[in-house]
């Protein structure tokens, strides 16, 4: 006897995140479990799957809209029981479902200070997406989805090239706000943020990246300091 | 890009084009600057594929404020690419129809040679031609929150500032020609912006930059 099972991908534009549907677990039918997940964009064709591995037994696929499709596997009852619902979940989380060209990573996190000015509506959530690397210019072709008035960068070169020096002007305000002011006045006295004030910092290696590295090295190595590898 | 996102885009270009023409002190209907995407599929149709409209449909035309003889003529090159023989025929067009700036909106570049016609044609005749990609317009930069007011002085009140302070031009802060915000304006070299900045602790700080 042969243990069926059917995999539905379907794809909802709305909701890129993986949503495991209901389970409709019964003894006369193959067990079916819904997964919802943008397609990428590869060869998709029913020869170009079947020859991924010898246990994908039928493929059919909506190739037109991409919209979804039905992956049956044939294993040996013999065999152990995979579960494939953990292994689709890990294999999607590693998945880059689409990409931006210079910006390496991001996170959606919520935007309290908005929340905290409306109180009025629990639902009415803001979120920030913020984002490891830069390109503006391709989050400007999401006008549904960004707020694009409150567009964002600490690179500086960058607010200059698209808003103009008045916008970077503030940026650089707001980024000395941001990390200089703390680190400046972090002992409690007020230090210059050169290489004067990072002599009193802990890390060698970090007053070595900025200017008179031998100096730096050479009382490392007198006074047998360590490297602990931590910012302040 | 399907039809429907290219509409919105065109839209959205249209409307800065509009914003900026105003903003420049021509003459621009509200009904215009108002116009929602409804509206403007209704005027222009809604299938910019089948050139319904084609980009060269949504030109602007207007005239100063104050000098009606000033006119400003927006164009959508309906090429991807532009050349030498199209900046030849818009700069024909200018004189044919006496227009003393215009504003070109390419899909996505010119030329270098291009480039090189319009530097060296046009800086010794009296007319402005500004060049500007699609993508550039499609957010005014001018409503974003880290951009503050700015407001171009006329000459008069430029002598007055710098009787005022007592400084000659070159003491006054700079604003480069090709600042995104100064290409919004079309500013020039040697005019001075006024720039009304929130400050944290002043509440209100104004300085000035001098286009360079």
């Amino acid at each position: 006897m042969n243990h069926w099972i059917y995999l539905t991908e379907e794809i909802n534009n709305d909701d890129e995140q993986e949503v495991p549907g209901n389970d409709e677990d019964n003894i006369d039918e193959p067990p079916k479990r819904h997964f919802r997940c943008r397609l990428l964009k590869t060869d998709f064709s029913f020869s170009n799957v079947c020859k991924h591995a010898d246990y994908i037994h039928d493929y059919r696929a909506d190739l037109d809209n991409n919209l979804w499709f039905c992956l049956t596997m044939v294993f040996p009852a013999t065999q152990p029981r995979i579960d494939l619902e953990r292994l689709i979940r890990s294999e999607a989380s590693r998945t880059s479902i689409t990409s931006i060209v210079g910006i390496q990573n991001c996170f959606i996190r919520e935007n309290k200070e908005y929340r905290s000015k409306i109180k009025t509506d629990s639902n009415d959530i803001e979120y920030i997406l913020s984002t490891e690397g830069e390109n503006i210019n391709a989050l400007m072709t999401y006008y549904q989805i960004f707020d694009l008035c409150r567009i964002y960068t600490n690179n500086i070169h960058r607010m200059v090239e698209i808003f103009g020096i008045e916008a970077a002007n503030r940026t650089l305000i707001r980024e000395i706000n941001r990390i200089f002011l703390d680190y400046m006045t972090y002992e409690g006295v007020y230090k210059s943020c050169n290489r004067f004030g990072l002599k009193t910092n802990g890390s060698s290696l970090q007053k070595r990246t900025f200017k008179t590295s031998t100096t730096s090295l050479k009382e490392v190595l007198l006074y047998d300091e360590h490297e602990q590898l931590k910012s302040p | 890009m399907d039809d429907e996102s290219l509409i919105y885009n065109l839209w959205r270009m249209r409307r800065t084009v509009l914003q900026m023409c105003h903003d420049r002190g021509y003459l621009v209907s509200q009904d215009e600057l108002d116009q929602t995407l409804e509206q403007f599929k209704d005027t222009y149709g809604d299938k910019p594929s089948e050139n319904k409209p084609a980009r060269s449909h949504l030109n602007v035309l207007v005239a100063h404020n104050d000098d009606p003889t000033n006119t400003l003529v927006a164009r959508f090159a309906d090429q991807e690419k532009i050349g030498v023989k199209d900046i030849k025929e818009y700069c024909k067009k200018m004189e044919d129809e006496h227009i003393t700036s215009t504003i070109l909106i390419v899909q996505k570049g010119l030329t270098p040679m291009a480039r090189d016609v319009i530097v060296n044609e046009l800086e010794n005749k009296k007319v402005q031609f500004q060049v500007f990609l699609e993508s550039e317009l499609l957010v005014n930069i001018t409503e974003h929150n880290l951009v503050p007011q700015h407001i171009i002085l006329t000459p008069e009140e430029k002598q007055e500032l710098l009787q005022r302070y007592r400084l000659k031009e070159s003491q006054l802060p700079r604003i480069q020609s090709g600042d995104p915000v100064a290409r919004y304006f079309g500013l020039s070299r040697g005019q001075v912006v006024r720039i009304t900045r929130t400050s944290e602790t002043a509440g209100r700080y104004i300085t000035y930059r001098l286009v360079t």
